[in-house]
Order: structure tokens, then sequence, then C-alpha cells
């Protein structure tokens, strides 16, 4: 019964933070400066023509009857018509949406995989030289700002080695018959490589390091000793008993790095021509195309709530002493 | 304590006073002159080298330049929205660019002698920004359009430039260089035009495959927002160029050729009958006639489609004659009507638009994706095949227009990164860019390292300018403004930020374009900054001992 | 008079305190020598750096001298429009401290007292303070900083508002935890039962308990706020006028360096970002071993 309290309760109070952040986005994307209707400024067009526009869009209404628009059009799903593509603001963010999520969610599990690893070594070889030189390369690593890892990765990989190519998504010409042909095609996992390990570079410290100290702290609990008496092999016990521990405050970590990684998806997108979520948010934004780049950012706080509450859920179900709390 | 306090005290005040004489010497030194006269600090609105890289440099000389004279300036970079908002819809600016893209439709002068200086567009939402009201001006650039006669034309064309140049309320700077590099082993036959280099549809129609391979690759730095030949954004002007067919098109010297219309006859000054080809068709293969072109005409002007506007608001009335012919009657003579109007407006297919937007799910015409019904049917040489949004164009090649070039299709490629666009260039996966936005001596390291690449540098017709607000001191007074102009000099930022990759515009007409292009353009640069100070001094200009400048006795802000 | 005398004594012997047990780790003393280093280069940058960052070097026909390689004259080289590269990681060191530490001190006050309020006083106004906090985990920290950069205009401090006021989440939450636990202990039943009031409670016994976790993720908060600005300013939402790595990085990119083989414009900019967020880096290390003494080796 705590349990389903403890759930329904943040359940609750996530809808509640989402419904503040709507209103919230409202706003702000309100303040942003330049007309959108500077998007079809030519010489060739009629003076008049520019009101028209406006109107078309709305914009020439009051701030408070435009809001109301905005609630009742978000509770319907209608999320504005984009300036740019004169499409429903939603269709061109969903399209860009499943491009990031390929890319951030194979960067994340591969990042937090090879993190857990490489931290697990790391704490076995404590103490060593080898233990200080991984600690220094893993800080290093998470040092560079990852589009500029990206840039040198660009550099030596694609223009001046030819192994990789030089960014964008896919192939020219080719007609896939859907995403997940696409997906799957070669060509596609051709132009994913360069953008992933330069995700990979960043978001791994954090597991190496969180998986070392959590090692650390759970290598000196009394059950570990207990283990070692009975006379299990040091190695059984690092990999059956430690790292079953020590893997939980990755794992919650894992959940809400997900959200973090959307947004230092922007980067790399950017320097790889990824078509993502990020890349379209930073150019609508450039851009004045208000309703898209309003979406896009709706969408990444949608994500970003989800994976909280989703933290928290794992943590309560693996730590249930939360639950109480 | 309480001594030293006191001992302390007695040596604090004598500094206080000896700081406070200094503070009023030095002021009252810089004011010996009075401070109403004293000019304000001019709002400079500059791009953000992330937007446009050089004119954001060529913002910093400009203002390191005009410092020299005196003035004080209130250098604001921002992104071109916030560049728009002010220069545009609120005029908050004093120095500001809004730079002209080269296009064939402003091949003819006509568009930007007009636009730009006429008194009448100096209104919200109109295209002087510069606020330049001249009633000189007015009747030649007036007359100018109205002038049937050649000579004449140039004579009135001329005479707008060289009014322009003197009173100087827009400093031309640099026509930028269109930049296409194109692959010489798989592609031969692009044809440069005059102001707008290989992107144009003589190179389109007359480019040849080399190799077996018969798709052309054209990539493209921009997503392409919206295709529908209502809109004007510059990138769906490229698609729908070749997809929708116009009655004239101006061609690589700079004057109107036929296309849709093979032929035509001027019956008065305000009557001109143009026919048509016969057996042309659209792509869904009903036939293309005169019907066609009234309905398009009369629908922009009933629709009021912004975009087309201005281009059609000249005509009064549109007849069909017979199925190829189709008689246009005018307000008043138009010279620019073949190179504007014929040039920029899209014979629409009557059968397809006469239900927009009232039986599509748009308010607007211009707001409909035809692309999304598969509508998007034009009479073009190119077919639309397939979009990919953020990716890529296809076009197939319509074999039986007129013009029906040798390929097989053509893929618009979108590639927004510079490096991407390289790399991709260099190992063939692109065979031409068409308009290459970025830093042009990395493009032509390129090129020149690679023997399968070449590059076609031409000056474009649009330019980037320096406007002066003139609406208000002390941009007001012509002397202020050739003051200004003298100390930029237009050759030092063509050579050193555009790095030789654009040309020092001296007049708004492109240097090639004969009969159109001033020569004698007065060029207040040759002053420098010595003859500039002395021009301003002589109109009575003084400057203080910090080196500001003032107004002239009776004139204040 | 004299008991609050004596708290902050004892407040800034704690400090001191902490201070050297974090720089016992080899790692800090490490740390600490690189950001001296760039300290030094920030404060006394007009005198190091050859140049201006913006100044334009010509010849002596008035040609602008860009793209030159490294030389004795110009030790890094020069960029497109021939400006020192060197003088512009010099300047640059002033921007990135500027905005690291204010942005960290920002995020540090606000993040310590919001964590120590909500912790102590529980109740409704841990409940509403930590639902502002949701709300505030909610928003996507890149993009908004991106639009409120847009909304304010890009100069320095919009972009250290724009970092800070998301960035104090971590640590409030951290703070928080910390208060909860402590709040039970019994040192602070003590001070209650002696007549002490809340504020007192708060600033005078726990927070010189909090200290060493709200000086780590101060540190983190530097390298995490110099990152971030690298980024606004790759993407164009930084300040235009000032001289930042993220912006040489920015131009770098815009004039296609990589493509041309410019890499003493690409290469440099990146290493001083390399070394400046992992010397805090370091120095967290050292403050680690204080926070978590399971850690130590010694």
């Amino acid at each position: 019964m705590n349990v389903l309290r403890f759930f329904s309760r943040r359940l609750f109070h996530s809808i509640f933070v989402f419904l503040a952040l709507l209103t919230f986005i409202f706003f702000i994307f309100r303040l942003m400066p330049g007309d959108p209707t500077a998007l079809f400024i030519s010489p060739e067009m009629a003076a008049d023509a520019i009101q028209e526009i406006q109107k078309t869009f709305g914009l020439d209404r009051p701030l408070y009857i435009q809001y109301f628009l905005y609630v009742i059009n978000v509770c319907r799903g209608n999320f504005g018509i984009s300036y740019y593509f004169f499409e429903p603001a939603s269709r061109v963010v969903f399209e860009h949406l499943w491009n990031t999520l390929v890319l951030t969610i194979t960067a994340m599990c591969l990042s937090y995989l090879v993190g857990v690893l490489v931290g697990t070594l790391l704490a076995w070889k404590r103490g060593t030289l080898f233990e200080l030189g991984g600690m220094v390369s893993v800080l290093i690593l998470r040092s560079a700002p990852v589009f500029w890892v990206g840039l040198i990765f660009l550099y030596i990989f694609a223009f001046k080695l030819h192994i990789f190519p030089g960014g964008s998504m896919a192939e020219t010409g080719e007609f896939y018959g859907g995403f997940l042909e696409m997906v799957l095609s070669w060509e596609f996992l051709h132009h994913l490589v360069l953008p992933l390990v330069s995700m990979m570079c960043y978001f791994s410290g954090l597991p190496v390091l969180l998986t070392r100290s959590s090692i650390l702290e759970v290598i000196k609990e009394d059950y570990v000793e207990m283990a070692r008496a009975k006379g299990i092999g040091a190695r059984r016990v690092m990999f059956r008993h430690v790292t079953r521990t020590a893997i939980l405050p990755v794992v919650t970590a894992f959940a809400t790095a997900i959200a973090y990684a959307f947004e230092g998806s922007v980067l790399i997108e950017v320097v790889f021509s990824w078509p993502g979520i990020g890349r379209l948010m930073v150019m609508s934004m450039l851009g004045n195309d208000y309703p898209v780049a309003q979406f896009a950012f709706m969408i990444l706080a949608a994500m970003m709530i989800l994976m909280n509450l989703l933290a928290d859920f794992l943590y309560a179900y693996l730590d249930p002493r939360v639950v109480v709390q | 304590m309480k001594n030293f306090l006191k001992v302390r005290w007695a040596g604090i005040l004598p500094c206080m006073v000896f700081v406070f004489l200094m503070m009023v010497c030095t002021t009252a030194s810089a004011g010996d002159l009075p401070k109403e006269r004293l000019v304000r600090t001019l709002r400079f609105v500059a791009y953000s080298p992330g937007e446009e890289k050089n004119i954001a440099e060529a913002h910093k000389f400009i203002a390191g330049q005009v410092k020299k004279l005196g003035f004080q300036i209130d250098f604001k970079p921002m992104l071109r929205s916030g560049v728009l908002q002010n220069m545009w819809f609120t005029r908050n600016f004093d120095l500001g660019t809004l730079w002209l893209t080269g296009r064939p439709t402003r091949v003819d002068p006509n568009m930007i002698l007009y636009k730009l200086y006429h008194s009448e567009q100096d209104r919200p939402g109109g295209y002087n920004w510069a606020g330049y009201r001249n009633p000189e001006y007015d009747r030649a650039v007036d007359a100018s359009a109205n002038a049937m006669d050649q000579e004449e034309r140039k004579k009135l064309i001329w005479k707008c430039q060289e009014i322009a140049a003197r009173d100087v309320p827009i400093l031309t700077l640099v026509h930028q260089m269109n930049l296409s590099p194109y692959n010489n082993k798989k592609w031969a036959g692009f044809v440069n035009m005059l102001g707008n280099g290989l992107k144009n549809v003589w190179s389109w129609t007359q480019a040849k495959p080399l190799t077996k391979d018969r798709t052309l690759v054209v990539g493209y730095h921009h997503d392409v927002g919206v295709l529908n030949p209502l809109t004007a954004h510059e990138n769906n002007l490229m698609i729908c160029r070749t997809v929708y067919d116009t009655l004239v098109k101006v061609g690589p010297d700079g004057h109107p050729k036929p296309w849709l219309a093979q032929s035509w006859k001027y019956l008065s000054p305000t009557e001109v009958e143009f026919y048509l080809r016969k057996g042309h068709k659209f792509h869904d293969g009903k036939p293309v006639t005169a019907r066609d072109v009234k309905f398009t005409f009369d629908y922009i002007l009933a629709k009021k489609i912004p975009y087309h506007y201005d281009a059609c608001k000249i005509i009064k009335e549109t007849k069909v004659i017979d199925d190829h012919t189709v008689r246009v009657i005018l307000h008043h003579p138009f010279a620019p009507l073949l190179g504007h109007t014929g040039e920029q407006v899209f014979i629409l297919p009557e059968h397809i638009w006469k239900d927009v937007p009232e039986k599509t799910n748009v308010d607007k015409a211009w707001m409909w994706i035809p692309t999304a019904e598969g509508k998007l049917i034009g009479s073009g040489f190119l077919k639309f095949a397939h979009w990919r949004k953020g990716d890529e164009i296809k076009l197939e090649v319509n074999k039986e227009h007129f013009f029906a070039p040798e390929y097989e299709a053509r893929i618009l490629k979108i590639v927004p990164s510079p490096e991407a666009l390289l790399g991709r260039l260099k190992r063939g996966e692109l065979h031409i860019v068409a308009d290459y936005p970025y830093d042009g001596v990395a493009l032509k390291k390129l090129c020149d390292a690679e023997p399968n690449l070449s590059l076609t540098m031409e000056p474009s017709v649009g330019w980037y300018e320096l406007a002066f607000n003139c609406r208000k001191p002390p941009l007001d007074d012509v002397v202020v403004r050739r003051a200004m102009a003298a100390v930029i000099s237009r050759d030092v930022i063509a050579k050193n930020i555009w790095k030789g990759f654009a040309i020092p515009a001296y007049t708004p007409t492109h240097p090639m374009l004969k009969p159109w292009y001033y020569p004698d353009a007065i060029r207040w640069e040759k002053l420098g900054l010595k003859g500039a100070k002395e021009m301003l001094a002589k109109a009575g200009y003084e400057w203080d001992s910090k080196g500001r400048i003032y107004y002239p006795e009776g004139k204040t802000n | 008079m004299e008991g609050n005398k004596n708290a902050v004594i004892q407040t800034a012997l704690a400090l001191w305190a902490t201070l050297r047990l974090m720089f016992r780790h080899p790692l800090a003393k490490a740390g600490l020598a690189i950001l001296i280093v760039f300290t030094v280069m920030a404060v006394f940058a007009p005198l190091i750096a050859p140049y201006h960052h913006d100044e334009i070097i010509s010849d002596s026909s008035g040609r602008w001298l860009s793209y030159q390689k490294p030389a004795a004259k110009f030790w890094l080289g020069t960029t497109d429009m021939g400006r020192g590269i060197f003088s512009q990681i010099v300047y640059g060191a002033r921007t990135a401290f500027m905005i690291g530490l204010l942005a960290a001190l920002m995020v540090m006050v606000i993040g310590t007292v919001v964590g120590l309020v909500s912790g102590y006083f529980g109740g409704w106004i841990d409940q509403i303070i930590m639902r502002f906090v949701d709300f505030v985990y909610g928003i996507p920290f890149l993009p908004f900083a991106m639009v409120l950069v847009t909304v304010l205009g890009g100069s320095r401090w919009n972009v250290i508002i724009a970092i800070s006021v998301l960035l104090w989440r971590e640590t409030c939450r951290v703070v928080r935890s910390q208060v909860l636990s402590l709040k039970e202990r019994p040192f602070v039943e003590v001070a209650r039962s002696a007549g002490a009031g809340d504020l007192r409670i708060i600033f005078v016994h726990l927070a010189p308990n909090i200290y060493p976790i709200s000086l780590l993720y101060g540190v983190f908060a530097v390298g995490w706020a110099i990152l971030t600005e690298a980024g606004l300013s790759f993407l164009g939402f930084g300040d235009p006028n000032s001289c930042s790595w993220g912006k040489m990085l920015q131009m770098a990119y815009l004039s296609q360096a990589l493509s041309q083989g410019v890499w003493w414009w690409i290469f440099p900019p990146g290493i001083a970002i390399v070394l400046i967020v992992m010397s805090t880096y370091f120095i967290s290390q050292g403050i680690e071993e204080v926070v978590n003494p399971k850690l130590r080796n010694w």
C-alpha cells in the first residue's frame, strides 16, 4: 500500500510539474525577439502581405488570448504549425526525434556498458599506476567539450583518412523501405560511428567514476568481508557480490543520464549535421520557427520529467527504504 | 584608535579635494563645446559572426573606421531575427545591413532601384529601410519604369544611380561571389549566368553527363522549408523554378529570353501579347494553355498572394485570345515587365489550383503543401519525384519539355555542415554545389588541389550594403553620410574580409550588366579620413578635446 | 557578540582545514598548479598577450595577415582575419574564469541555501521547494540556456545567468539529503536545547558540515559552467563581444579550419578548455576524499 501511494504521489507530482512547464514554455517563447514573418520577407512582396501573414499565425492577438488558445490547443494535441514547413510542429519534431533517439540511446547504452566494465577494472586495480592512469584519462575525456572531440574525430577519420563519412545520416539516392530498414543498413551504421564514438567519449566518464567509487564503498562493507572469510575467491567476490550492489547508483544514474544525453546530443548533431531534434531546435531558434522550437523544447522537458520519474521508481524499487521517507 | 583616525582624516580630505578639482578640470576642458550639440551615440545593428561571418567582420571594421571621425557607436551584434526586428519592423537603428541575395528577378535594375530608394517605400513594411526621400530620384525611377525605349531608359537608370551615389543613403559595399564548385569529370555544360553563377535554369537544362551516372546530385546547405510555388523561401524557389515554367527566363547575359512564351509583341506601350509554345503539357498530361496563364495572374491578384502580388499588380487585365495567345493589359507602361513579372510568376495549372485553398485543409493558398497530395504539378523541365525531409529532394527529367535536359534525374542533397559539403564534393558524392555559402578560401584550396573539381566564381547581382537611417540626425545630413562613406574602403573589405571572394560594389547594379551599369558613380572613399574630416569641418562640425564630434551651430539631436 | 565572532572563526578554521586536507592528494596539487598558471594568464593578460584579442595584424602594405602558421612572430599563428591566436587564448582565460567562478559562486550559494532551508525546515516548506526543484529538473539545460540568451540578448552576464539558473539543482538536492541525515544528530539537539534559534542552527552548526560537499559541487560547477559556455558560444548563443575559447572554436568551425588543415586554430582552444576543466576535476578529487573518507587511501 505504501509503495502504491508513493508511486501515485510521484506520478501526480510529475504531471503537475509538466503542466507548470507548459505555461513556462509558452511565456519564454513569447518573449523571443524577432517576428516570424521575417522568414517571408523578400523585396518581391507587397506590404500588406506581411499583415496577412501575421493574422494567419494569430500573432496580432493580445497575449492572454494567445495563452488561452495555446492551452486549448495543447489539450487537443495541436502544437501549432511550423512557420517554415507549414506542417504541424508535432510532425516535424517527431520525424527528427527518432533520429536523435537512435543516436542517443545507443550511445548511452554503450557508454554505460563500457563504463561499468572499465570502472570495475579500475576499482579492481586499486592503488596501482594503471588505476591512476585510467582515472586521469577518464577525467581528460570528461573535460573535453563533446563538440570539440567530434571535430577532432571528423578531422582525422573523415577528412584526413577518409574512413568515415563527413556527417549527415544516410547516403545519396537510397530510398529505404522504412525507418527500421534504414537503421539496420550498413550506410546508416557507417554514418553512425563517428557521432556515436564522440558521444561515448564524454558520457562514459560518469559511469566509470561512479562504478569505481561505488565498488570501493561496497568493498569495505561487512558482507564482503564475510564472503572473503568464507573462502570465496577474490574475483568471484568482485563480480558476483560486489558489483551487484555497487551497480545500484549506476543504474539510477543511467536513467537520469539519458535525459541529459538528449541535450548533449545537440552539440554532436550540429557538428555532424545529424538531423535530430537537437539540431532542429538550434536551427528553428535561429530561424524564428517558434512553434517547432517550442514543441521540441516541450518534448525534451517531457523526456526529462519522464526519466527523472523512472529514475525515482527504479531507485525505490531497488532500495525500498526510500519509499518510507 | 581615535587619534589614528583623526590623523587619517586629515590626510584624506585634501586628497578628495584634489581629486574633485581634477575631475572638474577634465570635464571642464571637454566641455568647451555646448552639450546640446554633442552628437548622440549611434546605434549600429550588426551581425553575430554565426550568421554571416564576413559581414559581421565588416561591421567591426566599419565601426572602427566611423569612430575615427569622432562618432560614438553602440555596437550591437545580433542574429538576423534581431536585425530584422530592428531594421525592418521598428526602424530602430542608425547603421545596419539587410543584404540582398542574387536572383534572376533582381537582374533588371528596377527592382532594386525602385524598392530601396523610392520614398513611397518608406512606410511600415516597405523596402526603403534607409528612409530616403528625394522627389528628384522618385521622378527618375518612375520614369525609367515607364520608358519603353532602351536608350531613354538607360539615361534614366544612370541618373538614378548618379543621385544615389551622390546622396549615399545606402552605401553598397560588395558584390559577394557566387561560388559554384562542380565535378568536371562527371559533368559538363553548366552555364554561367550574370550575377547568379551556375545556379540557373540554363545550367540545369544544358548540363551533360560525362559518365554512366545520369543523376545530377546538387548539394545545398539549407533544409527546404516548404515546396509551394507561391512562397518566397529561397530554396523553395530553386525547386519551383525547375518544376514550373514562367513566360520568360532571364538569360545568361541578363536579358529576358523566350521560355513558355515563344515570342511576344507589344501592341501598345500598355498591351503585350504572348504567344505560347504549342503542344506543351503539364506533368499530369493536361495541356498548358493561355487559360492557365490568365488563371495564374487573376488568381494571384484576387487572392493577394504575398510573394507574387507586387509582380502582378501592374496587370490590369489578362485576356485569352486563343489557346496559345494571351494578351496582358497593364495599368501603365512597365519596362521591367519581362525581367520581373515574366521571370518570376510560375504558371499554375488551373485544374489543380482552382480548388485551392477552398477545398483544402488550409486557410491560405500559400500555406498549402502540394507535395503531401502529390499535386506539385507544373510544366517545367523537372518533375517532382520525392522529398525526404532534411535529406534530399529528387526531381526527374520531363522528357517532353522543350528544353529537356540530357540526364535522367536531379537530386538536391541537403548537407548543412560546410565540412561535410566539402568532403562529399571531394569524394564525388556531390556533383555540384550550386551556391556555396561558406568560406571561399577553403573551397578554392580544395578545387585547386583536386583536378576533377572546377570552381566558377561570379559576382552576385545582389550585394551587402551599409544602410544609414536618414530619418533622424545626424544621418539626415548628407555630409555626415558622405564622410562616413569616405572612411570605409570597399577595397579593403573585399580584399581582406572576403579575401577576394567579393568585388567592391560602387553602385547598386552589377558591373557586367550592360547597359544598366553606371561606371561613373562617385566614390567618396577617394577622400579618405583627412578629406572626410575636412568635409565635416567645412559644414560646421566640430570636435572637442576628447575627439568627440559636435553638430554645427544651430543643429542638435 | 562573542558567540558570533567565535562562530565566524570556527567556520574559517573549518574551511581552512578542509582546504589543507583537500590539497594533500597529488592530483589536487596538479590541478591547483594548472589553475594557477591560468590565473596568472587571466590576471596579467594585457602584459602576456602580444596583441589585443580583437586586433588585426597587418603587414606594411596593409594586408591582413590571415592564416599564418605558428612562428616566432605569432606563437600560435593567426586566425582567418589575422588575429593572434595565442593572444586570444590568453584573453580567453579571463572569460573562462569570469564565467566559471561567477556561475559556480551563484550555484554554490543558491544551491546550498535552498538545500539547507528545505532540508532543515521540512514540512510544507520542503514540499514546495522540492516541487520547484522538480520543475527546474524538468527544464532541459542547454536548450533553456539557448532560449534565455536569445531572449535576454547575448552578453556574458546573460550567459552566466542562463547557466546558474539551472545548475544549482544538483547542489540543492545533495545538500538537502545531507542536511536530512545530519538533522537528527545529537549536536543539533544539544544546540536547540541550549536555546539556539533556527537560523543559528542552520548557519552556525549545520553549515560547516555542509561546506565540503558544497565546495565539491562548486568546484564541479566551475568545470560545467566553462563547458556549457563553450557549447553555447559554439552554437552561436554566446557573447559576441567577448573572447572565449568556445567562441574561438565557433569561428574556426565557421571558417572551416578543419578542411583547410588550420590545426593551430582548432587544437589550442580545446586543449585550454580540457586543461582548465581537468584541473577542477583534479581538485575535486581532493575534496571527494574529504567528503567521503572511505575513499581515502592514506
